[in-house]
């Protein structure tokens, strides 16, 4: 697949992961991804019901080596149920939003528990759902909480500082939002997922404004979940419900889309050498096939390169987009070239 | 014959057979209308938007990928529990019975949910496309091997139960023609077949997940020689096997019996149909003429049926046991349907299965047989206990609609029975409830007192019927 109409092109670079669906290196239905200040990369594995021990935080890095993991499935402090996000404050303290408890759990870095916090209902201070969060260099947090459509900002403590935002489509308001993210001047975009855009805010919630359309055509977003820019001021926004990563320039004009161009993992090339009658049946395996007509989310079932399900975008310090590919287990990793 | 008399048992009746029951605001807002209207409006009314597909996947991540038994089947509980269209669910629950596939072989759930869409799809049009579509379906494919039926080795499977299972039944067709109509499927089986075919067998998710089956003609594979079937002659493929299977009156005796099975009232297990005559022959003649003169369209031999009198016969009125799925589906959309946010369809998918039917896991080929094999002592219970948790919780729609209309102790039985669908109880079910209301409980009837009365109901044989 051509992956850009623009001069700017983006380059496959390499993939990170592998299906571990009871713990161990790898991962189970990642939600969403970030990276400390020690560039270790933190993966929530929401994993399922029916696969509860999968449920933890995985630790590594870019370079495929695997730290460990903390945490597990339940609803007891330390916890964790149904994980949807996390951020690092500027002491690389882990916060993590579950949207089953309606609370945000606190991690030293290396996984010790801290505290939990966190009520459920739409007063000030309480949430009904949170997904995204985002930490900025203030130690403000700010968190989506999605069934009350708004953005609260909060202390690490859990203080209600301020909010934004009521459900509804116009500037300012939200359908169940979900990522969130800072720009280069600290401004505060959101993934308005099912008004199928982004939209940009001051940090203190004054709309800055705002791109992206309900379709499937390049520009179009369907059911954004992330979004990050890197240093150039490039837009990547996580198009869930289209399975791909748009790319648009700092005037929100769209410059590229990734459809994914998974190879196998460093994790995956030792599991096909340690089985290997699937590495032989592997032999045969044409990766791209001619697909019926169906909706995206079907023919990312059946190509096994493609994003499936991508719920984060994020870019690390040496300006390389790590794209979570949720129902794949896997982080794809893309270069600008 | 005598029919069903008054209009509002009509709707309950139509309601309870061709989708999973109505509650008691839904039977109101349509016994306003005429009887063929209704059938009409449940048939035609297709839903765009049944459910929330997008906020399902997002909350339910597992729905995503649907890997195993137990969550491509709540994902497909979800739907019939909340489906603004349950028309297209409870066909395909029909068509599941009938082509029964399960996981429990193919491993990966996805491709049963794919193909679950496919009877939602298909499963009221031609059912020579029908036919079609499930012998091109990945999950039958590998279901019955015929990803091995090869031109110079057949493999007799999937052209054995297409004729016995899936159309015609037995001793309509000889030894011959299995082996004919199994030589024009050679050629039909799965993109990377022999990847996914080790991955299937070895059960396992990784590297990166399963990966949905397609399907593939591999012309190389198949044989194009002469063939003879069913006293045709051809180079028949698959599709020319399918053509000629529906044409046949055997075929459209096999498929209205199962449609009388399954809507009108319990017949004998497939097995015995070969050597027992149907228990309505002519009933089963109705059904044959419509499927013919109806070009053999599925929703157009439904409409006739409902319509019929064959349907409306008062014999038949609350006297089908209700199959698990239908019996869990029927109460969790009494109680207000499944939380997108919380894990209860997994209850709900448990407890069919623990009453005997795991969704998209039969017991073998043939499906579930039904009526009288779903009763025993301990599914009785756990049917018993489901509805009266779910029905008798003082939280949903059930007790606390009946608490707003300030019940007492006279009319507090009949609130309760209308609010589960307008249940019908016998008098000798009934009086010994009324009883008890009279004399063990207080003047004042609050929730605990409806719950109570609720939990007496779902456990009497009338609600356990359709």
């Amino acid at each position: 697949m051509k992956n850009t109409i623009s001069k700017t092109k983006f380059k496959y670079i390499d993939t990170i992961g592998f299906t571990a669906d009871v713990g161990g290196r790898g991962f189970h239905l990642p939600r969403d991804l970030a990276i400390n200040s020690e560039e270790k990369v933190f993966v929530i594995n929401r994993s399922g019901a029916m696969h509860t021990l999968g449920l933890r935080v995985s630790i590594m890095d870019v370079n495929h080596n695997y730290y460990g993991e903390f945490s597990k499935f339940g609803k007891n402090p330390g916890e964790l149920y149904w994980p949807s996000s996390i951020t690092f404050d500027t002491k690389d303290n882990v916060y993590i939003t579950d949207e089953y408890t309606h609370s945000i759990s606190v991690f030293e870095k290396d996984g010790n528990f801290l505290e939990r916090w966190g009520k459920k209902g739409n007063k000030q201070g309480e949430v009904n759902s949170p997904s995204g969060i985002v930490c900025d260099q203030n130690n403000e947090l700010f968190i989506v909480d999605i069934h009350n459509d708004r953005i609260q900002v909060m202390t690490t403590s859990g203080k209600f500082l301020r909010e934004w935002g009521k459900k509804g489509n116009q500037d300012g308001e939200f359908n169940k939002p979900w990522g969130i993210a800072l720009g280069n001047n600290n401004e505060i975009l959101v993934a308005d997922w099912r008004n199928d855009r982004i939209q940009i805010f001051d940090k203190n919630g004054l709309f800055i404004d705002k791109f992206g359309r309900s379709g499937t055509n390049d520009g179009d977003l369907s059911r954004p979940s992330g979004v990050c820019v890197d240093k150039d001021g490039f837009f990547y926004v996580a198009d869930w419900g289209n399975q791909r990563v748009q790319i648009f320039d700092e005037k929100f004009n769209f410059i590229g889309k990734l459809r994914g161009q998974a190879k196998l993992s460093k994790w995956a090339k030792d599991y096909l050498n340690a089985n290997p009658d699937e590495k032989r049946a592997r032999e045969s395996f044409s990766p791209v096939i001619n697909i019926d007509n169906v909706e995206p989310h079907e023919e990312s079932a059946r190509i096994e390169s493609y994003f499936w399900d991508p719920t984060s975008v994020v870019i690390d310090k040496n300006g390389h987009l790590l794209v979570l590919d949720s129902n794949r287990n896997r982080i794809q990793i893309y270069q600008k070239v | 014959m005598a029919t069903i008399t008054t209009n509002k048992s009509l709707t309950t009746h139509l309601l309870r057979r061709a989708v999973f029951g109505g509650t008691k605001e839904e039977i109101d807002a349509l016994n306003s209308f005429e009887y063929d209207h209704i059938v009409d409006y449940l048939l035609d009314n297709k839903h765009e938007d049944p459910v929330p597909i997008d906020l399902l996947r997002r909350y339910q991540m597992e729905f995503s990928d649907v890997r195993t038994a137990p969550t491509s089947g709540s994902y497909w509980m979800y739907r019939m529990a909340n489906s603004k269209f349950p028309f297209e669910e409870k066909i395909a629950l029909f068509w599941h019975r009938v082509f029964a596939t399960g996981q429990n072989k193919l491993i990966q759930g996805k491709v049963m949910t794919t193909q679950i869409e496919m009877l939602r799809k298909f499963g009221v049009g031609s059912f020579e496309k029908l036919l079609v579509e499930l012998s091109k379906n990945p999950a039958m494919i590998m279901w019955l091997d015929n990803q091995d039926n090869h031109k110079d080795n057949i493999n007799e499977n999937y052209g054995r139960e297409i004729l016995e299972l899936f159309s015609m039944g037995v001793g309509n067709y000889t030894e011959k023609d299995i082996k004919e109509c199994s030589r024009a499927f050679t050629g039909w089986t799965i993109e990377n077949m022999p990847y996914n075919a080790t991955k299937m067998r070895n059960n396992t998710a990784r590297p990166f997940g399963y990966i949905a089956w397609q399907f593939k003609f591999d012309e190389n594979d198949h044989d194009y020689g002469k063939k003879e079937f069913l006293g045709e002659k051809g180079d028949f493929n698959g599709e020319d096997i399918v053509r000629i299977i529906c044409k046949q009156k055997a075929t459209a005796q096999f498929l209205a019996r199962h449609l009388y099975h399954f809507f009108i009232k319990d017949e004998l297990p497939v097995p015995q149909w070969p050597h027992e005559d149907p228990i309505d022959p002519n009933a089963i003649e109705f059904i044959i003429e419509s499927y013919f003169r109806n070009k053999y369209n599925i929703k157009e031999v439904l409409r006739d049926l409902f319509k019929s009198e064959y349907f409306k016969a008062e014999a038949i009125y609350n006297k089908r046991i209700k199959s698990p799925t239908e019996l869990v589906v029927n109460s969790v959309r009494l109680s207000g349907g499944l939380d997108i946010n919380s894990q209860e369809v997994y209850n709900a998918t448990g407890s069919s299965r623990l009453m005997g039917q795991p969704l998209m896991d039969p017991t073998s080929v043939e499906g579930w047989q039904g009526g009288e094999e779903w009763i025993n002592t301990g599914s009785v219970i756990e049917r018993i206990n489901f509805c009266s948790e779910i029905l008798g919780d003082v939280n949903k729609d059930v007790v606390t609609s009946i608490v707003k209309q300030n019940p007492d102790k006279k009319n507090v039985l009949n609130l309760c029975l209308n609010e589960l669908g307008y249940i019908q109880l016998e008098l000798s079910t009934k009086i010994p409830i009324e009883e008890y209301i009279e004399n063990s409980l207080p003047e004042s009837i609050d929730s605990e007192e409806v719950s109570l009365i609720i939990k007496l109901i779902v456990s009497t044989r009338e609600f356990q019927m359709n």
